[in-house]
């Protein structure tokens, strides 16, 4: 009895020495948000987003009807909101590869083997401790934006180049970049003529 | 003084070098030469002639953002190249679409 207590003991110390060290290293250290999650964080954070869900929810099918209008509007609602950090073709581009967990590359199985209702829950709720925020009001309008965000994450893996195209004309833009579009568009319709410096542009000849 | 204005200089030239770096540029301009593996010879709007090289998952599109093909494209056309974080490789090739 008094060897098995000392063993224990001795296990329950060594753990705690164990958990001290790495507590020290870690804030020494410091943290930083361009740090991966480590595997634990990420099972815990993916069981927590789980259980966020309302269970009404968990298993629910989409109900609006999937047509190319829908997904038209999903696609400029993405562009217009979502892209900033997801990217527009939704692998996690701009600023949500500066966040901690990094916004996921939604054209992968880890997404698009949510269910509709989780990937709605997502949108209309958000997800505490990461960069997404809740964009539900409650009202039938904001279920309806976000059920036809669902459909266009579901079409995300076979976006095309059009659409993407298409996609940068509608995402939010300053001044400048406004001022950048117009010049290019203005370009490409003047075929045939000579190439006029572009007033805008660096003195190397390109813009950001 | 006289280091200090030296320092300043070498730190001005070491940001812009580096700011430039793992960013993606739009380039406007007009093909002046063809090359067999796809590339081409770009005249920008400055005057300087760039190198566009182009990779399976380049996207040819006109400028109303209709696909294009890679055969639409030939010297003298006006182009706006958005090139990838590499520096050399486009993304993205818009069109001006042809005049009737």
């Amino acid at each position: 009895m008094r060897t098995r207590s000392k063993v224990i003991l001795g296990v329950i110390a060594v753990a705690v020495l164990v958990a001290i060290v790495t507590f020290a290293s870690m804030i020494r250290r410091g943290f930083s948000a361009h740090d991966e999650p480590s595997r634990v964080e990420g099972v815990m954070a993916r069981a927590m987003r789980h259980w966020a869900v309302p269970s009404d929810l968990r298993d629910m099918k989409n109900p609006v009807p999937l047509t190319p209008q829908i997904v038209a509007e999903g696609r400029a609602h993405f562009a217009d909101h979502c892209a900033g950090c997801h990217g527009n073709d939704g692998k996690g581009g701009g600023m949500g590869k500066q966040m901690y967990p990094k916004a996921p590359d939604m054209t992968l199985a880890a997404t698009q083997s949510l269910s509709d209702g989780e990937l709605f829950s997502i949108i209309e709720n958000g997800v505490r401790l990461t960069g997404m925020p809740g964009f539900g009001s409650g009202t039938a309008e904001s279920a309806h934006g976000s059920w036809g965000l669902v459909h266009f994450i579901r079409h995300l893996p076979k976006l095309t180049a059009e659409e993407l195209a298409e996609m940068q004309k509608l995402n939010p833009k300053s001044p400048a970049e406004w001022q950048q579009m117009q010049q290019e568009e203005a370009f490409l319709a003047g075929d045939g003529e000579e190439p006029a410096p572009a007033a805008a542009s660096t003195a190397s000849g390109h813009h950001h | 003084m006289r280091k200090f204005v030296l320092y300043s200089l070498l730190m001005l030239l070491a940001l812009n070098a580096f700011g430039h770096a793992g960013e993606v540029h739009n380039y406007m301009g007009t093909v002046t030469a063809l090359h067999d593996d796809g590339s081409f010879m770009l005249k920008k709007t400055d005057g300087k002639t760039m190198h566009v090289e182009v990779s399976a998952s380049t996207a040819y599109l006109h400028a109303n953002g209709k696909a294009a093909t890679r055969a639409e494209l030939a010297a003298g056309k006006r182009v706006v190249v958005t090139i990838s974080t590499d520096g050399k490789t486009a993304t993205t090739i818009k069109l001006a679409v042809a005049k009737k």
